[in-house]
């Protein structure tokens, strides 16, 4: 069972996502209202997962985004969630940069069972889990000349899911396509885009996620 | 804010008819004298006794109150110029305006204005003796030559009194007398009104050249025009932060966790479980009313519909009637009455603010809001007997206030002393900004 300590000042929400993550089958540990408060819970309670709001007191602002780099640089080995009400891909880019086991989910998200219970267990797995509206905010922003005009529409599909986080399997059934085929179309993707293959699905992610960001990635 | 711009007032009619003017400016040649040597005397004696006074600190407020009753001849010689010449004349500016309170004598000390007001009194007293001599002269001296042969009779003539012909042309004929004395007095009345029509000019030309300053004038224009736009700048920013939090705070939080319920909800009903979907139901019932209620609140924060359908006084009320502390209403202005829309929403605000401020801080029993309105300007006062210390600086509400009245270009003063009351009194004048439709239209 997956333990857990949630970081949301809204009282009304806490209470909604204690709820969910009981149905869920993890364990909240604590459930806190603020940045520091947080801190403290992590490091008494070691956790699995930190799911975090980004916005939280003292001030307001990114106080719970700064708290979860702040864990990822502690506390490591602690996987961290965030949760946010807006599409602020600069924010999970942030995060991303602290390495694999991260997330980042639109609060909409979260309602729904299967979707939490998905992202918890691939962040607690060390994987990534961004939400498909980040991943969309990624295309839709680059500005840098189009090698993504090469991709099939089919290959898209396959990039966007591959930028989110998921595995070969989820893709292939988001998609309804055998492994196989799964297979081809990502290598067929890193050809085009010039990445360096990679079987380890977070390094992937980074090296989608840094290409679709602009940086050229690290040949690793 | 340091400037005024006392001088939007318009002037006296345009261009009155050449006999008022003329004798407009008969009245204000004739009156100048007295007037001069009242300047004259306060400000030499207050010059000389401030003066000397200056080695002990007293010197300072005497010369301080010299450029005060300085400004009030001022003052008063230029609407007189006005007055006379049927013109406006170009702005003027003080550095120091308001009451002499002592931490002000300094700067009004340094007013340029001031000294130039002090100048024009002792300046203008000669000038006045000059033109108050040649209009007697030219108007009385015109009448009584004019009419010199019916009073001349009777005065006995000897030979020691010699008349002016006598004098200069040895001529002493009484027919040459009457006829010299009444030519001069033709002479001189008819060339009486462009006579007058000069010596008001002159006169009107030192109050021009020495009580107007219309380059400091246009100067604090600008720097109040600037000041009022960075003021406006930073409410909409403010207003707009505070919108977001306050969406995102409020309906935003209970829609997120009502999507969270609902998706429990279909969760339950699919595992057939209807008795434990039906306690969420009721549970998102109250937050969906919730948040429809939060949603309202805001929208009235903005602009309460009221407003914009009933106008101010409508709206005052409904604030009023909301507020948590006991609210009385004193409005001169009459129900339905207009203003223009930003001073309305700015008033609105303010007492909204006002009021939200009071009910969460001082503790107080009872509020008062006044309003009315005068020919240009709306007056607002929000008072509570509570246990005041509120203060610009302190927490967001104040300052936002100040903002938003600054940007209307109205004035807000806020005076709180510790232990109460508070009292909020904004200004805002009733055209120059927004669309104007006008009081009472």
């Amino acid at each position: 069972m997956l333990r857990i300590v949630l970081a949301e000042d809204s009282l009304l929400l806490r209470e909604g996502l204690v709820r969910l993550f009981d149905e869920a089958g993890a364990q909240v540990v604590a459930a806190v209202g603020d940045a520091p408060e947080l801190l403290a819970a992590v490091r008494e309670y070691r956790p699995d997962v930190a799911v975090v709001d980004v916005r939280m007191p003292p001030t307001f602002t990114d106080d719970g985004l700064r708290a979860a780099v702040e864990i990822r640089r502690t506390v490591p080995g602690t996987a961290v969630l965030m949760l946010s009400q807006y599409v602020e891909e600069s924010y999970a880019a942030d995060l991303l940069t602290t390495g694999g086991g991260v997330g980042y989910l639109l609060k909409d998200r979260v309602a729904k069972l299967g979707e939490l219970t998905d992202a918890l267990e691939r962040v607690a797995a060390g994987g990534t889990a961004l939400d498909p509206e980040v991943v969309a905010a990624l295309f839709s922003t680059r500005t840098r000349r189009d090698p993504l005009e090469k991709l099939s529409p089919r290959e898209r599909e396959v990039l966007a899911l591959m930028a989110e986080g998921r595995r070969n399997q989820a893709i292939g059934r988001a998609l309804t396509l055998s492994p196989g085929t799964v297979e081809k179309h990502i290598a067929a993707i890193f050809d085009k885009l010039g990445l360096p293959p990679s079987a380890d699905d977070h390094r992937r992610v980074l090296a989608v996620l840094a290409w679709l960001r602009g940086t050229p990635p690290t040949a690793s | 804010m340091d400037g005024t711009w006392d001088d939007t007032r318009t002037a006296a009619p345009a261009a009155p008819g050449r006999q008022g003017g003329f004798r407009r400016q008969l009245g204000y040649l004739y009156s100048g004298l007295p007037v001069g040597i009242a300047a004259f005397v306060v400000v030499v004696s207050g010059l000389a006794f401030g003066a000397s006074l200056l080695v002990l600190v007293v010197g300072v407020p005497v010369l301080a109150g010299t450029h005060g009753m300085a400004r009030v001849f001022a003052g008063h010689e230029r609407r007189r110029v006005e007055n006379a010449t049927g013109r406006t004349l170009p702005p003027h500016h003080y550095g120091v305006t308001g009451p002499l309170a002592p931490t002000r004598w300094w700067a009004a000390l340094r007013d340029p204005q001031a000294w130039r007001d002090t100048a024009h009194a002792l300046l203008a007293f000669p000038v006045r003796v000059i033109t108050f001599s040649l209009t007697l002269t030219w108007t009385v001296g015109g009448l009584g030559e004019l009419t010199y042969g019916l009073w001349s009779g009777p005065i006995p003539r000897d030979d020691g009194q010699t008349g002016l012909l006598d004098l200069m042309f040895g001529v002493s004929s009484r027919a040459a007398d009457i006829g010299f004395h009444t030519a001069v007095g033709v002479v001189l009345l008819a060339t009486t009104v462009p006579m007058v029509r000069g010596l008001t000019a002159v006169q009107a030309g030192l109050a021009r050249w020495l009580l107007t300053n219309e380059a400091a004038a246009l100067r604090a224009r600008t720097r109040q025009l600037a000041d009022g736009r960075r003021s406006a700048v930073a409410a909409e920013a403010q207003t707009l932060r505070r919108l977001e939090r306050d969406l995102h705070d409020g309906p935003q939080q209970r829609l997120v966790r009502l999507n969270m319920d609902l998706e429990a909800v279909a969760r339950r009903l699919d595992s057939e479980d209807p008795a434990r979907a039906r306690v969420l139901v009721d549970d998102m019932i109250t937050q969906s009313h919730e948040a429809l209620a939060e949603l309202r609140a805001l929208s009235r924060g903005i602009a309460p519909p009221v407003l914009a359908d009933r106008g101010l006084r409508a709206a005052l009320a409904q604030a009023a009637g909301r507020s948590p502390v006991p609210v009385t209403l004193a409005s001169e202005i009459a129900d339905g009455q207009r203003f223009a829309s930003a001073v309305e929403n700015t008033a609105y605000f303010v007492a909204s603010e006002a009021l939200a401020n009071a009910a969460k801080h001082s503790g107080a029993p009872r509020c008062e809001v006044s309003v009315r309105a005068d020919r240009d300007t709306l007056h607002l006062r929000i008072a509570d007997d509570g246990r005041g210390g509120a203060h610009i600086g302190k927490g967001h509400g104040l300052a936002g206030l100040a903002d938003r009245v600054a940007a209307v270009e109205g004035t807000l003063e806020i005076t709180s002393p510790p232990g109460g009351p508070t009292v909020v009194a904004a200004a805002i004048p009733l055209t120059g900004v927004g669309e104007d439709r006008g009081p009472g239209a």
